[in-house]
């Protein structure tokens, strides 16, 4: 497994292409606006060799019996999904923002599971070459980006009758050696930190989409693919350091756009071309895992928020007030309840034909809709205790400035025993991890809420619960 | 010398601070005789300490026959005490077993 440097130097040894603010970044390592992504998903490799971690975030292989990376093992139990969510919340705890690495893992978790599937009927060999690419990653060591979401163009339109057809990712050639591939990804988390990217198709396909049946590996610098650097709010404040609240980690998990020029993918890197039958299972399944993830995720992120609003009504002299103390409460239950929600559904896992064990689809639907709902509130509670500083602090070269310095910290202080600075690196910790981008990341992070109320919907089993309404109302089935 | 290995759980939402009672065990250990402090995966191992940070203590424990001393959130073999008293109770439990 890679140490948190060798991982950090990788990074420095592929040639990514990545544009932000309309200018090529040489150095994702150590520029501003990427570095703190960089240093979340190195926290993933800290972890695992640290004593007190690895019992979370290491596992064995069941294809090689060695020690690997949890981010690179395919669910062998129940009680492997269950680690997961424990293993997310942990590092949550100690980055408060995304470090990226559960969407590729949940991405070839689903392959692995859907691969199977896909050879049981067609008698395509697609499964092995999966169990071979897992084994490189966890040789390796690799981080990869999980690459579902198109741009999709009119959403009332199926992939095939885009007026433009790049719309979506499609096979554009095969020959003897591979494939190539045209289109883009939208919202790439972490990928221009990765090593590589896994292709995965959005939605369930038509017969006449075949084209967009594809699912593969590439590297993140493979000839043909450019990231474009998404904004965040707040984004310039990566160049100061405590207007960024969370200066070290950054916020959300550094998101890009994908662009895939004709892109050359070899035979032993495509793990479905043309399958249109097996999109939908493929979608779901990755949707389902993805979803499981947020209760450990946003359940850790919630534990600083819970901290720092906790601090600041400390620092503003109200942490006794028992409405204060109230709204801390509902925060907690809030936080353990979207844990609760995680445990859950990977508690019910239940294996897959190919062995890999899957998460109870239903309870980590209803997990993720609650995460577009609870975090917001929790996010609002926040709010509600730290006051309207949050939205009005002047910056820090303000409370750095000479002349006007000392009256930010005369007129930003809390309890006279709490200095300035720590107060108001406190309200841009809240500030920053509470609005805008963060937000955003609960609502449509895994699918948007109506995807997941499809989902509730289909699996929530209506007509035994209206048989059970009839039964015990005394209506009378007929025939 | 008897070999004393410590296993952590991996933390995901500590009631105590696992760090801090490693800390002090490797203290009270450096000052007990007979008792030699390795890494949990030491062939013959005499005695696992277990730092669980709450009462699942779901920590997986490593293949061998050695005893236990199990810390899970604020209890010591499933006897409650302060989180302050941990790591006292633990070194009260090796006594006895070693
Ligand atoms: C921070 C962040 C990180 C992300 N990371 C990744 C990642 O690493 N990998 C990845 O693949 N994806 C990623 N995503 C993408 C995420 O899965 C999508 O944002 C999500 O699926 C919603 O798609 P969309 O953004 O295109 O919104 P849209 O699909 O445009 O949804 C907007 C609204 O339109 C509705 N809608 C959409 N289509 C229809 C329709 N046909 N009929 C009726 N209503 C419709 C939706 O329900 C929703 O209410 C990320 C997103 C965010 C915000």
């Amino acid at each position: 497994m890679r140490t948190r440097q060798e991982y950090i130097d990788s990074l420095k040894a592929l040639n990514t292409v990545v544009y932000a603010f309309g200018e090529k970044i040489d150095n994702v390592v150590e520029h501003p606006l990427t570095k703190p992504h960089v240093n979340a998903a190195a926290m993933t490799y800290e972890l695992a060799h640290d004593p007190e971690f690895e019992d979370l975030v290491t596992t064995t292989s069941h294809l090689t019996g060695k020690k690997v990376s949890r981010f690179t093992h395919i669910h062998q139990s129940a009680d492997d999904l269950v680690k997961k969510v424990k293993m997310l919340r942990g590092i949550s705890q100690r980055t408060g923002s995304c470090y990226q690495r559960c969407v590729g893992f949940d991405g070839i978790n689903a392959l692995y599971a859907t691969t199977y599937d896909i050879d049981q009927k067609h008698g395509t060999r697609y499964h092995e070459r999966m169990k071979d690419y897992v084994k490189h990653l966890q040789e390796t060591d690799n981080m990869v980006c999980g690459a579902m979401t198109d741009p999709k163009g009119d959403r009332g339109l199926s992939p095939g009758k885009q007026d433009d057809p790049d719309l979506y990712v499609r096979i554009v050639e095969k020959n003897d050696k591979g494939i190539v591939i045209r289109g883009a990804k939208a919202h790439q988390t972490g990928v221009v930190n990765s090593h590589e990217i896994l292709i995965m198709p959005t939605i369930a396909l038509a017969e006449e989409d075949q084209d967009y049946a594809v699912a593969c590996a590439l590297p993140v610098d493979a000839p043909g693919v450019i990231h474009i650097f998404g904004r965040q709010s707040n984004d310039t404040r990566k160049f100061d350091e405590m207007d960024q609240g969370n200066a070290c980690f950054g916020v959300v998990g550094g998101e890009a756009l994908t662009v895939l020029n004709d892109v050359f993918v070899p035979w032993e890197k495509v793990f479905m071309c043309g399958e249109v039958d097996f999109a939908g299972t493929l979608v779901e399944r990755f949707a389902c895992y993805h979803r499981q993830n947020y209760g450990g995720c946003k359940g850790g992120v919630s534990d600083i928020i819970v901290g720092a609003t906790a601090a600041i009504a400390d620092m503003n002299g109200v942490a006794r007030a028992s409405h204060i103390r109230d709204k801390i409460v509902e925060m907690l239950h809030l936080t353990e309840t979207v844990y609760c929600c995680s445990i859950a559904c990977s508690s019910q896992g239940r294996p897959t034909r190919s062995g890999a064990y899957f998460v109870d689809p239903l309870l980590a639907n209803v997990g993720k809709l609650n995460i577009t709902r609870f975090i917001y509130e929790i996010c609002r509670l926040s709010h509600d205790i730290a006051g309207g500083l949050l939205a009005t602090l002047p910056s820090e070269k303000d409370l750095q400035h000479p002349e006007i310095g000392p009256y930010v910290e005369k007129y930003f202080k809390g309890k006279a025993d709490v200095p300035t600075e720590e107060r108001y690196r406190i309200v841009r910790l809240l500030e920053n991890m509470t609005g805008g981008t963060a937000l955003v990341e609960s609502m449509h992070g895994a699918g948007s809420p109506q995807a997941q109320r499809v989902m509730i919907l289909r699996q929530g089993n209506l007509p035994h619960k209206v048989a059970l309404a009839r039964k015990l109302a005394g209506i009378e089935e007929k025939g | 010398m008897k070999k004393v290995g410590v296993k952590f759980c991996g933390n995901c939402n500590p009631h105590v601070d696992t760090g801090e009672i490693y800390r002090e065990i490797q203290d009270k250990l450096g000052q007990m005789e007979g008792l030699e402090l390795v890494s949990k995966d030491t062939p013959g191992l005499d005695v696992l300490i277990v730092i669980s940070g709450c009462p699942v203590d779901c920590a997986e424990r490593p293949p061998g026959t050695y005893r236990e001393v199990v810390a899970a959130g604020e209890s010591v073999n499933r006897v409650g005490c302060a989180a302050a008293e941990i790591s006292e109770k633990i070194m009260e439990q090796l006594a006895k077993i070693c």
